[in-house]
């Protein structure tokens, strides 16, 4: 299935732009990457893990989000599951991505008053960014077994 | 119909995902990370930022003064206190070449207040950044209960404060305003985010630095504003 949607070099195109849209906006806000006062990429030894989840949280986006556009495109009625799946994959993906505290809470913080509920939320997503991720990593997965799933159900006579 | 709107839905989440992140990227930095801010803001930034008394370390007459503005809950401090610190430390602090301030900046909750409080209640006996080093050293999940009072009272008696003293000026509620007043500074100085650091060089011209950045930033920043 993947395989045949990435024939298309414009699917190529699409999955490698979202990947690296969504891999350099992963690496901003995790403090891989800083543009002011001067341009820098600093990846500490400890945080090598944290990278590697930006990573795969990016490429499975790309990978989800462009055979999502493909098969809705190609075949509307019969990927709806899947779709579905890599539709809550990217959501939480993007959710995942807006955790850091860095950015996030005192902004969350500000916005809802100390001790508010917006503040304890963006608190949350600071404290459990790992977790996040790592969900958010099944649930893509899960939508490209869906996806791929979805494909080869296509391929079955029904009796 | 139903093929437009999930394509729309896409579209939708990844214009959010990358729209999002390239607004923080660029208008979220020229508001409070300025590397390069005109001749009268710096000078207006570096007057607010010489208002009022904080803690510090090193040389008092340093051509350059770095203000932090931290919470002693916030991870990314912590993570910059552990890493980056030592080495602005023995760098820059120890040869005299910049004098380092602290400014609280608390909005994780109620238990950042008291930590500060309890940090200038030390300072009260000489002891401000040994209990800012144990603060650091002690960090768990903001507001686990790590920086409670009782907590805070052992970190107090770990570093032999005379007890009395502390506990009287800990829960005086004394700091309360300067407290309050340094998290209004900062709000006014634009502080989104922590730890946010201002590098003020000796005629006055401001370095913004914001999140868990790596010594050379800092190393370069000093050098480009003492033009060594």
């Amino acid at each position: 299935m993947f395989f045949r949607v990435f024939r298309n070099p414009v699917y190529v195109m699409v999955a490698m732009v979202i990947m690296i849209g969504y891999c350099v906006m992963l690496l901003f806000f995790d403090q891989f990457l800083f543009i002011q006062p001067y341009f820098v990429a600093y990846v500490p030894f400890s945080s090598l893990g944290l990278l590697s989840i930006d990573v795969a949280l990016s490429v499975l986006t790309g990978l989800v989000a462009a055979v999502s556009i493909h098969e809705i495109k190609s075949n509307a009625n019969q990927a709806g599951g899947a779709t579905r799946a890599g539709l809550i994959g990217m959501l939480a993906a993007v959710f995942a991505g807006a955790c850091p505290c860095y950015y996030l809470v005192p902004l969350l913080a500000a916005a809802g008053g100390f001790g508010g509920v917006l503040g304890l939320t963006g608190i949350f997503f600071s404290v459990y960014q790992i977790p996040i991720k790592l969900v958010s990593i099944l649930i893509l997965l899960a939508a490209c077994y869906g996806l791929e799933k979805a494909a080869r159900t296509k391929c079955t006579l029904k009796r | 119909m139903k093929r437009n709107v999930s394509v729309g839905i896409i579209v939708l989440i990844l214009v959010v995902a990358i729209g999002g992140g390239a607004w923080y990227f660029f208008s979220g930095s020229t508001s409070n990370q300025s590397g390069s801010l005109t001749a009268s803001s710096t000078s207006d930034l570096a007057v607010l930022l010489s208002a009022g008394q904080a803690p510090f370390r090193g040389a008092m007459n340093a051509s350059v003064t770095i203000v932090e503005f931290g919470d002693f809950q916030c991870p990314t401090c912590d993570a910059w206190y552990r890493t980056q610190e030592p080495l602005v430390l023995q760098n820059l602090i120890n040869s005299g070449r910049v004098r380092f301030e602290w400014r609280d900046f608390d909005f994780f909750g109620p238990d950042s207040i008291s930590a500060s409080e309890a940090a200038y209640a030390a300072g009260e006996q000489g002891k401000f950044w040994q209990f800012y080093d144990i603060l650091y050293s002690n960090q768990q999940t903001p507001n686990s209960g790590w920086s409670n009072s009782s907590h805070l009272q052992q970190f107090a008696e770990q570093l032999g404060l005379n007890m009395t003293q502390f506990d009287q000026s800990f829960q005086s509620g004394k700091y309360l305003s300067l407290i309050n007043s340094n998290y209004e500074l900062g709000k006014q100085l634009g502080v989104t985010a922590t730890p946010t650091f201002f590098v003020i060089g000796p005629n006055g011209r401001v370095v913004t630095i914001v999140g868990d950045q790596p010594y050379s930033v800092f190393e370069t920043a000093v050098n480009s504003l003492t033009g060594s």
